[in-house]
Protein backbone atom coordinates (compact mmCIF):
# COMPACT_ATOMS: atom_id res chain seq x y z
CA UNK A 1 0.00 0.00 0.00
CA UNK A 2 3.17 2.58 0.79
CA UNK A 3 4.64 1.69 -2.64
CA UNK A 4 0.97 2.50 -3.93
CA UNK A 5 0.83 5.72 -2.45
CA UNK A 6 4.54 6.99 -3.05
CA UNK A 7 4.18 5.82 -6.58
CA UNK A 8 0.79 8.40 -6.82
CA UNK A 9 2.79 11.12 -4.97
CA UNK A 10 5.67 10.98 -7.10
CA UNK A 11 3.41 10.88 -9.91
CA UNK A 12 1.98 14.17 -8.53
CA UNK A 13 5.16 16.03 -8.15
CA UNK A 14 5.97 14.92 -12.11
CA UNK A 15 2.51 16.60 -13.09
CA UNK A 16 3.65 19.44 -11.01
CA UNK A 17 7.37 19.87 -12.37
CA UNK A 18 5.99 19.64 -15.91
CA UNK A 19 3.18 22.31 -15.53
CA UNK A 20 5.41 24.56 -14.05
CA UNK A 21 8.26 23.62 -16.98
CA UNK A 22 5.62 24.85 -19.20
CA UNK A 23 4.58 28.37 -17.38
CA UNK A 24 8.02 29.10 -17.37
CA UNK A 25 8.57 28.72 -21.13
CA UNK A 26 5.76 30.52 -21.73
CA UNK A 27 6.45 33.83 -19.03
CA UNK A 28 10.11 33.62 -20.53
CA UNK A 29 8.59 34.05 -23.90
CA UNK A 30 6.36 36.96 -23.64
CA UNK A 31 8.86 38.74 -21.60
CA UNK A 32 11.00 38.61 -24.70
CA UNK A 33 8.45 40.15 -27.06
CA UNK A 34 7.64 42.29 -24.54
CA UNK A 35 11.85 43.21 -24.52
CA UNK A 36 11.82 43.30 -28.48
CA UNK A 37 8.90 44.15 -29.97
CA UNK A 38 8.85 40.99 -31.87
CA UNK A 39 5.40 39.27 -31.12
CA UNK A 40 5.74 36.66 -33.64
CA UNK A 41 7.18 35.15 -30.16
CA UNK A 42 3.41 35.51 -28.83
CA UNK A 43 2.43 33.47 -31.72
CA UNK A 44 0.54 30.05 -29.81
CA UNK A 45 0.81 31.02 -26.71
CA UNK A 46 -2.77 30.53 -26.04
CA UNK A 47 -2.46 26.83 -27.36
CA UNK A 48 -0.11 26.12 -24.95
CA UNK A 49 -1.95 27.58 -21.99
CA UNK A 50 -4.34 24.88 -23.16
CA UNK A 51 -2.20 22.52 -22.19
CA UNK A 52 -1.34 24.16 -18.73
CA UNK A 53 -5.42 24.03 -18.49
CA UNK A 54 -4.72 20.12 -18.79
CA UNK A 55 -2.32 19.91 -16.23
CA UNK A 56 -4.52 21.88 -13.88
CA UNK A 57 -7.27 19.63 -13.91
CA UNK A 58 -5.03 16.73 -14.11
CA UNK A 59 -3.59 17.42 -11.08
CA UNK A 60 -6.66 18.50 -9.08
CA UNK A 61 -7.42 14.85 -9.92
CA UNK A 62 -4.31 13.19 -8.76
CA UNK A 63 -4.83 15.25 -5.45
CA UNK A 64 -8.58 14.35 -5.11
CA UNK A 65 -7.68 10.71 -5.57
CA UNK A 66 -4.79 11.09 -3.13
CA UNK A 67 -6.65 12.52 -0.22
CA UNK A 68 -10.04 10.32 -0.93
CA UNK A 69 -7.88 6.74 -1.41
CA UNK A 70 -5.02 7.17 1.02
CA UNK A 71 -6.32 10.19 3.34
CA UNK A 72 -2.85 10.84 4.07
CA UNK A 73 -1.60 12.85 7.23
CA UNK A 74 1.21 15.32 8.61
CA UNK A 75 3.90 15.85 5.63
CA UNK A 76 1.76 14.15 3.04
CA UNK A 77 -1.21 15.55 3.68
CA UNK A 78 0.79 18.95 3.94
CA UNK A 79 2.69 18.23 -0.04
CA UNK A 80 -1.30 17.34 -1.23
CA UNK A 81 -2.44 20.49 0.16
CA UNK A 82 0.68 22.62 -1.13
CA UNK A 83 0.09 20.83 -4.28
CA UNK A 84 -3.64 22.01 -5.14
CA UNK A 85 -2.64 25.48 -4.33
CA UNK A 86 0.68 26.00 -6.18
CA UNK A 87 -1.61 24.17 -9.06
CA UNK A 88 -4.03 26.86 -8.85
CA UNK A 89 -1.11 30.05 -8.76
CA UNK A 90 0.80 27.83 -11.52
CA UNK A 91 -2.82 27.96 -13.79
CA UNK A 92 -2.90 31.91 -12.82
CA UNK A 93 0.32 32.46 -14.36
CA UNK A 94 -0.34 30.85 -17.37
CA UNK A 95 -3.13 33.09 -17.73
CA UNK A 96 -1.34 35.89 -17.04
CA UNK A 97 1.20 35.21 -19.93
CA UNK A 98 -1.98 35.10 -21.86
CA UNK A 99 -2.86 38.21 -21.03
CA UNK A 100 0.83 39.74 -21.04
CA UNK A 101 0.97 38.93 -24.44
CA UNK A 102 -2.38 40.43 -25.73
CA UNK A 103 -1.12 43.62 -24.56
CA UNK A 104 2.37 43.04 -26.24
CA UNK A 105 0.71 43.12 -29.32
CA UNK A 106 -1.38 46.51 -28.27
CA UNK A 107 2.15 47.75 -27.23
CA UNK A 108 4.63 47.14 -29.91
CA UNK A 109 4.72 50.96 -31.08
CA UNK A 110 4.95 52.37 -27.61
CA UNK A 111 9.25 50.49 -26.49
CA UNK A 112 10.51 53.77 -25.85
CA UNK A 113 7.38 54.55 -23.12
CA UNK A 114 8.64 51.22 -22.05
CA UNK A 115 12.03 51.23 -21.47
CA UNK A 116 11.56 54.76 -19.75
CA UNK A 117 8.97 53.53 -17.62
CA UNK A 118 11.02 50.60 -15.98
CA UNK A 119 8.47 48.19 -16.79
CA UNK A 120 11.22 45.46 -18.25
CA UNK A 121 13.33 46.31 -15.18
CA UNK A 122 10.08 45.67 -13.56
CA UNK A 123 9.02 42.35 -15.94
CA UNK A 124 12.90 40.67 -15.36
CA UNK A 125 12.18 40.61 -11.67
CA UNK A 126 8.86 39.17 -11.45
CA UNK A 127 10.19 36.60 -14.01
CA UNK A 128 12.81 35.84 -12.17
CA UNK A 129 10.76 35.70 -8.81
CA UNK A 130 9.01 33.10 -10.64
CA UNK A 131 11.70 31.47 -11.65
CA UNK A 132 13.18 30.95 -8.75
CA UNK A 133 9.88 30.37 -7.28
CA UNK A 134 9.78 27.11 -9.89
CA UNK A 135 13.38 26.16 -8.82
CA UNK A 136 12.61 26.23 -4.71
CA UNK A 137 9.42 23.73 -5.65
CA UNK A 138 11.35 21.66 -7.86
CA UNK A 139 14.68 21.39 -5.52
CA UNK A 140 12.39 21.75 -1.85
CA UNK A 141 14.87 24.53 -1.42
CA UNK A 142 13.55 26.98 1.19
CA UNK A 143 16.69 29.15 0.68
CA UNK A 144 15.75 29.93 -3.12
CA UNK A 145 11.90 30.17 -1.34
CA UNK A 146 13.20 32.81 0.67
CA UNK A 147 14.75 34.89 -1.69
CA UNK A 148 11.79 35.11 -4.19
CA UNK A 149 9.51 36.27 -0.62
CA UNK A 150 12.04 38.52 0.16
CA UNK A 151 12.07 40.62 -3.83
CA UNK A 152 7.85 41.18 -3.67
CA UNK A 153 8.21 44.17 -2.19
CA UNK A 154 10.43 45.02 -4.90
CA UNK A 155 7.91 44.22 -7.64
CA UNK A 156 5.63 46.44 -5.66
CA UNK A 157 7.32 49.37 -5.44
CA UNK A 158 8.18 48.81 -8.98
CA UNK A 159 4.41 48.96 -9.55
CA UNK A 160 3.47 52.01 -7.56
CA UNK A 161 6.45 53.95 -9.15
CA UNK A 162 5.32 52.79 -12.88
CA UNK A 163 1.72 53.57 -12.35
CA UNK A 164 2.75 56.99 -10.89
CA UNK A 165 5.17 57.71 -13.79
CA UNK A 166 2.15 56.43 -16.80
CA UNK A 167 -0.50 58.83 -14.95
CA UNK A 168 2.22 61.76 -14.80
CA UNK A 169 2.55 61.23 -18.95
CA UNK A 170 -1.23 60.83 -19.66
CA UNK A 171 -1.36 63.88 -17.82
CA UNK A 172 0.79 66.22 -19.98
CA UNK A 173 -0.34 64.17 -22.61
CA UNK A 174 -3.82 63.16 -23.68
CA UNK A 175 -2.54 61.66 -26.77
CA UNK A 176 -0.40 59.29 -24.32
CA UNK A 177 -3.98 57.93 -22.57
CA UNK A 178 -4.40 55.20 -24.38
CA UNK A 179 -0.57 53.64 -25.11
CA UNK A 180 -0.61 54.31 -20.99
CA UNK A 181 -3.88 52.24 -20.44
CA UNK A 182 -2.30 49.52 -21.81
CA UNK A 183 0.88 49.75 -19.79
CA UNK A 184 -1.10 50.16 -16.77
CA UNK A 185 -2.92 46.92 -17.40
CA UNK A 186 0.59 45.23 -18.10
CA UNK A 187 2.27 46.47 -14.80
CA UNK A 188 -0.75 45.28 -13.37
CA UNK A 189 -0.28 41.50 -14.54
CA UNK A 190 3.06 42.21 -13.87
CA UNK A 191 2.55 42.42 -10.69
CA UNK A 192 0.54 39.79 -10.20
CA UNK A 193 2.99 37.05 -11.48
CA UNK A 194 4.74 38.39 -8.97
CA UNK A 195 2.32 37.39 -6.13
CA UNK A 196 1.40 33.92 -7.45
CA UNK A 197 5.20 33.57 -7.18
CA UNK A 198 5.58 34.47 -3.57
CA UNK A 199 2.31 32.31 -3.02
CA UNK A 200 4.54 29.16 -4.69
CA UNK A 201 7.08 30.16 -2.31
CA UNK A 202 4.90 30.35 0.47
CA UNK A 203 3.21 27.02 -0.27
CA UNK A 204 6.80 25.07 -0.08
CA UNK A 205 7.28 26.97 3.29
CA UNK A 206 3.62 25.50 4.50
CA UNK A 207 4.52 21.93 3.00
CA UNK A 208 8.60 22.09 3.96
CA UNK A 209 8.35 23.72 7.43
CA UNK A 210 4.04 23.07 8.79
CA UNK A 211 4.09 26.81 8.76
CA UNK A 212 1.73 29.26 7.00
CA UNK A 213 3.59 32.55 6.55
CA UNK A 214 0.63 33.75 4.39
CA UNK A 215 0.51 37.83 4.49
CA UNK A 216 3.72 38.05 6.37
CA UNK A 217 7.07 38.36 4.46
CA UNK A 218 9.95 36.75 6.95
CA UNK A 219 9.95 33.08 7.38
CA UNK A 220 10.89 33.75 10.89
CA UNK A 221 9.71 36.68 11.60
CA UNK A 222 11.11 38.41 14.96
CA UNK A 223 8.90 38.00 18.09
CA UNK A 224 7.78 41.24 19.94
CA UNK B 1 -7.85 23.28 20.86
CA UNK B 2 -8.27 22.67 23.90
CA UNK B 3 -6.31 24.49 26.61
CA UNK B 4 -3.11 21.75 27.61
CA UNK B 5 -2.19 24.19 30.44
CA UNK B 6 -5.13 23.05 32.54
CA UNK B 7 -4.28 22.12 35.49
CA UNK B 8 -6.35 19.77 36.97
CA UNK B 9 -5.44 17.17 35.17
CA UNK B 10 -8.13 13.73 36.27
CA UNK B 11 -5.34 11.27 35.29
CA UNK B 12 -1.35 12.59 35.83
CA UNK B 13 1.11 9.27 35.17
CA UNK B 14 5.03 9.74 36.73
CA UNK B 15 7.82 7.89 35.72
CA UNK B 16 5.72 4.70 35.30
CA UNK B 17 7.94 1.18 34.51
CA UNK B 18 6.32 -1.57 33.72
CA UNK B 19 8.05 -5.07 34.04
CA UNK B 20 6.98 -8.56 32.58
CA UNK B 21 9.50 -10.77 34.53
CA UNK B 22 12.93 -9.12 32.68
CA UNK B 23 11.24 -7.70 30.72
CA UNK B 24 10.35 -4.25 30.60
CA UNK B 25 7.17 -2.94 28.69
CA UNK B 26 6.96 0.73 29.90
CA UNK B 27 9.89 3.23 30.16
CA UNK B 28 9.75 5.86 32.48
CA UNK B 29 5.92 7.32 31.63
CA UNK B 30 5.05 10.88 31.85
CA UNK B 31 1.95 11.74 30.87
CA UNK B 32 -1.53 13.30 31.77
CA UNK B 33 -5.31 13.22 30.99
CA UNK B 34 -7.67 16.10 31.22
CA UNK B 35 -10.77 15.44 32.10
CA UNK B 36 -13.48 15.28 29.74
CA UNK B 37 -11.37 14.98 26.85
CA UNK B 38 -10.67 12.10 25.10
CA UNK B 39 -6.79 11.22 24.55
CA UNK B 40 -6.09 8.87 22.36
CA UNK B 41 -3.31 6.13 22.58
CA UNK B 42 -1.81 4.90 19.49
CA UNK B 43 1.31 3.04 18.02
CA UNK B 44 2.40 -0.19 16.62
CA UNK B 45 1.32 -3.57 18.02
CA UNK B 46 3.73 -4.09 21.16
CA UNK B 47 4.34 -0.62 21.78
CA UNK B 48 2.88 -0.77 25.59
CA UNK B 49 -0.26 1.22 24.58
CA UNK B 50 -2.82 -1.75 26.15
CA UNK B 51 -0.49 -2.25 28.75
CA UNK B 52 0.02 1.05 29.87
CA UNK B 53 -4.40 1.67 29.51
CA UNK B 54 -4.27 -1.83 31.54
CA UNK B 55 -2.25 0.42 34.27
CA UNK B 56 -5.12 3.20 34.63
CA UNK B 57 -7.60 0.62 36.57
CA UNK B 58 -4.61 -1.75 38.15
CA UNK B 59 -5.94 -4.41 35.54
CA UNK B 60 -2.49 -5.56 35.45
CA UNK B 61 -2.52 -6.35 38.92
CA UNK B 62 -4.03 -9.51 37.59
CA UNK B 63 -0.87 -10.68 35.61
CA UNK B 64 2.07 -12.61 36.97
CA UNK B 65 5.42 -11.61 37.27
CA UNK B 66 4.47 -8.22 36.66
CA UNK B 67 6.16 -5.18 38.44
CA UNK B 68 5.32 -1.61 38.07
CA UNK B 69 6.96 1.43 39.82
CA UNK B 70 6.11 5.17 39.31
CA UNK B 71 2.85 6.89 40.11
CA UNK B 72 -0.85 6.70 38.28
CA UNK B 73 -2.49 9.73 40.24
CA UNK B 74 -6.01 9.87 39.86
CA UNK B 75 -7.69 13.09 40.98
CA UNK B 76 -4.23 13.69 42.50
CA UNK B 77 -4.16 10.34 44.51
CA UNK B 78 -1.72 7.64 43.91
CA UNK B 79 -4.01 4.66 42.93
CA UNK B 80 -0.80 2.49 43.25
CA UNK B 81 -0.55 3.57 47.02
CA UNK B 82 -1.33 0.35 49.40
CA UNK B 83 -4.80 1.98 50.67
CA UNK B 84 -6.33 1.96 47.24
CA UNK B 85 -9.82 0.21 47.43
CA UNK B 86 -9.36 -1.94 44.10
CA UNK B 87 -12.88 -3.05 43.45
CA UNK B 88 -13.83 1.09 44.03
CA UNK B 89 -11.09 2.15 41.98
CA UNK B 90 -12.27 -0.29 38.63
CA UNK B 91 -15.84 1.70 39.74
CA UNK B 92 -14.46 4.91 39.00
CA UNK B 93 -12.22 3.87 36.48
CA UNK B 94 -13.93 1.36 34.05
CA UNK B 95 -13.12 -0.67 30.96
CA UNK B 96 -14.57 -1.19 27.50
CA UNK B 97 -12.73 -4.32 25.97
CA UNK B 98 -12.23 -4.72 22.11
CA UNK B 99 -14.70 -7.45 22.08
CA UNK B 100 -18.07 -6.45 23.06
CA UNK B 101 -18.66 -9.03 26.35
CA UNK B 102 -22.26 -8.79 27.96
CA UNK B 103 -23.02 -11.49 30.51
CA UNK B 104 -25.38 -13.92 29.39
CA UNK B 105 -27.94 -12.41 31.19
CA UNK B 106 -31.02 -10.54 30.19
CA UNK B 107 -30.54 -6.74 28.77
CA UNK B 108 -31.95 -5.50 32.00
CA UNK B 109 -29.67 -7.75 34.30
CA UNK B 110 -26.66 -6.78 32.54
CA UNK B 111 -26.97 -3.01 33.37
CA UNK B 112 -27.46 -3.54 36.90
CA UNK B 113 -25.21 -6.13 37.49
CA UNK B 114 -22.72 -3.26 38.86
CA UNK B 115 -25.50 -2.18 41.20
CA UNK B 116 -26.46 -5.58 42.48
CA UNK B 117 -22.61 -6.28 43.30
CA UNK B 118 -22.26 -2.88 44.80
CA UNK B 119 -25.29 -3.97 46.60
CA UNK B 120 -27.23 -1.36 45.61
CA UNK B 121 -30.51 -2.75 46.22
CA UNK B 122 -33.84 -1.37 44.97
CA UNK B 123 -36.34 -1.80 41.89
CA UNK B 124 -36.97 1.52 41.50
CA UNK B 125 -33.89 2.67 41.55
CA UNK B 126 -32.62 -0.16 39.75
CA UNK B 127 -35.31 0.92 36.90
CA UNK B 128 -34.16 4.33 36.46
CA UNK B 129 -30.22 3.80 36.78
CA UNK B 130 -31.23 1.26 33.93
CA UNK B 131 -33.01 3.91 31.44
CA UNK B 132 -30.87 6.64 32.67
CA UNK B 133 -27.69 4.15 31.38
CA UNK B 134 -29.32 3.20 27.91
CA UNK B 135 -30.70 6.32 27.08
CA UNK B 136 -27.03 7.54 27.53
CA UNK B 137 -25.50 4.12 25.26
CA UNK B 138 -27.69 5.71 23.11
CA UNK B 139 -29.52 2.27 23.74
CA UNK B 140 -33.40 3.19 24.94
CA UNK B 141 -35.27 3.43 22.27
CA UNK B 142 -33.89 0.50 20.52
CA UNK B 143 -34.35 -2.09 23.57
CA UNK B 144 -37.14 -0.70 25.77
CA UNK B 145 -39.53 -2.92 24.80
CA UNK B 146 -37.21 -5.99 24.93
CA UNK B 147 -34.90 -5.16 28.01
CA UNK B 148 -35.90 -9.11 28.79
CA UNK B 149 -34.45 -10.42 26.70
CA UNK B 150 -31.33 -12.37 26.03
CA UNK B 151 -28.00 -9.64 25.59
CA UNK B 152 -26.34 -12.04 23.64
CA UNK B 153 -28.77 -11.92 20.91
CA UNK B 154 -28.43 -8.49 19.85
CA UNK B 155 -25.91 -7.43 16.85
CA UNK B 156 -22.08 -6.64 17.94
CA UNK B 157 -22.73 -2.81 17.73
CA UNK B 158 -25.52 -2.85 20.38
CA UNK B 159 -23.68 -5.36 22.50
CA UNK B 160 -20.73 -3.13 22.57
CA UNK B 161 -23.00 -0.02 23.77
CA UNK B 162 -24.89 -2.41 26.49
CA UNK B 163 -21.27 -2.62 27.90
CA UNK B 164 -20.67 0.70 28.17
CA UNK B 165 -24.31 1.44 29.81
CA UNK B 166 -23.13 -1.37 31.88
CA UNK B 167 -20.37 0.73 32.85
CA UNK B 168 -22.39 3.85 33.14
CA UNK B 169 -24.56 2.34 35.66
CA UNK B 170 -21.84 2.25 38.03
CA UNK B 171 -21.15 6.29 37.43
CA UNK B 172 -17.46 5.72 36.45
CA UNK B 173 -15.66 8.99 36.15
CA UNK B 174 -12.59 7.58 33.63
CA UNK B 175 -13.85 5.51 31.02
CA UNK B 176 -11.25 3.22 29.35
CA UNK B 177 -11.48 1.76 25.46
CA UNK B 178 -9.26 -1.21 24.45
CA UNK B 179 -9.86 -1.32 20.70
CA UNK B 180 -13.42 -0.73 21.53
CA UNK B 181 -14.33 -0.55 17.42
CA UNK B 182 -12.32 -3.40 16.14
CA UNK B 183 -14.82 -6.09 15.42
CA UNK B 184 -17.33 -3.86 14.48
CA UNK B 185 -18.84 -2.91 10.93
CA UNK B 186 -17.67 1.09 9.70
CA UNK B 187 -21.64 1.64 10.41
CA UNK B 188 -21.50 0.29 13.75
CA UNK B 189 -17.83 1.97 14.42
CA UNK B 190 -19.48 5.67 13.42
CA UNK B 191 -21.95 4.99 16.32
CA UNK B 192 -19.60 4.11 19.07
CA UNK B 193 -17.58 7.02 17.44
CA UNK B 194 -20.77 9.11 18.36
CA UNK B 195 -21.17 7.79 21.81
CA UNK B 196 -18.05 8.63 22.53
CA UNK B 197 -18.44 12.19 21.38
CA UNK B 198 -20.99 12.27 23.07
CA UNK B 199 -19.70 11.06 26.39
CA UNK B 200 -17.13 12.84 27.20
CA UNK B 201 -19.23 15.66 27.93
CA UNK B 202 -19.45 13.72 31.58
CA UNK B 203 -16.97 11.69 31.42
CA UNK B 204 -12.86 11.04 30.91
CA UNK B 205 -12.18 8.77 27.76
CA UNK B 206 -9.05 6.73 27.03
CA UNK B 207 -8.65 5.03 24.26
CA UNK B 208 -6.65 2.47 22.41
CA UNK B 209 -6.61 2.37 19.09
CA UNK B 210 -4.64 0.95 15.54
CA UNK B 211 -6.88 2.98 13.29
CA UNK B 212 -5.17 6.04 12.58
CA UNK B 213 -8.24 7.64 11.41
CA UNK B 214 -10.02 6.78 14.34
CA UNK B 215 -7.94 8.41 16.69
CA UNK B 216 -7.62 11.56 14.37
CA UNK B 217 -11.23 11.80 14.16
CA UNK B 218 -12.54 11.05 18.12
CA UNK B 219 -9.85 12.27 20.33
CA UNK B 220 -8.43 15.76 21.73
CA UNK B 221 -5.15 14.42 22.42
CA UNK B 222 -2.68 11.88 21.14
CA UNK B 223 -0.16 9.76 22.85
CA UNK B 224 2.54 8.24 20.42
CA UNK B 225 4.41 4.90 21.91
CA UNK B 226 6.88 2.89 20.41
CA UNK B 227 8.65 0.01 22.17
CA UNK B 228 7.32 1.04 25.46
CA UNK B 229 8.54 4.55 25.01
CA UNK B 230 6.18 7.48 24.89
CA UNK B 231 7.53 9.35 21.57
CA UNK B 232 5.28 12.42 21.22
CA UNK B 233 2.17 13.68 23.19
CA UNK B 234 0.15 16.86 21.82
CA UNK B 235 -2.83 17.78 20.48
CA UNK B 236 -4.37 15.47 18.15
CA UNK B 237 -4.31 18.28 15.46
CA UNK B 238 -1.11 19.03 15.75
CA UNK B 239 0.04 15.25 16.06
CA UNK B 240 -1.59 14.46 12.47
CA UNK B 241 -0.94 17.86 10.92
CA UNK B 242 2.46 18.63 12.04
CA UNK B 243 4.38 16.15 14.52
CA UNK B 244 7.55 17.36 16.15
CA UNK B 245 9.09 13.78 15.87
CA UNK B 246 10.17 12.23 12.81
CA UNK B 247 9.53 8.87 14.16
CA UNK B 248 5.67 10.34 14.93
CA UNK B 249 5.30 11.38 11.18
CA UNK B 250 6.89 7.77 10.33
CA UNK B 251 4.28 5.95 11.98
CA UNK B 252 1.22 7.90 11.29
CA UNK B 253 1.46 8.20 8.22
CA UNK B 254 2.50 4.59 7.46
CA UNK B 255 5.64 4.22 6.99
CA UNK B 256 6.26 1.60 9.53
CA UNK B 257 4.21 -0.37 11.91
Amino acid sequence: MQEHFNEEIENLKTSLIKMATLVDDQVERVFTALETGDITLCKGIKAKDLEIDIYDNLIQTQCENILALFQPVAIDLRFVLSALMTNNQLERCGDIAVNIAQRVKKTTDMQSLIKESQILDMGQQAKEMLKNAIDALILNDLDIAQKVLESDEIVDNFNKQIFLFLVERMKTDIALIEPCSHLIVLIRNIERLADHATNIAENLVFYLEAKNIKHQIKLNPPTE
Amino acid sequence: MEDMNKTNDKIEIKNLDLFYGQFQALQSISMTMKPKLITALIGPSGCGKSTLLRCLNRMNDLIRGVRITGQVMLDGKDIYSSDTEITELRKRVGMVFQRPNPFPLSIYDNVVYGLRVAGIKGKNQHDEIAEKSLRSAWLWDQLKDKLHHPALQLPLDQQQRLCIARLLAVKPEVILMDEPCSTLDPISTSKIEDLMHELKKDYTIVIVTHNMQQASRVSDYTAFYYIGNLIEFADTKKIFTAPDKKQTEDYISGRFG
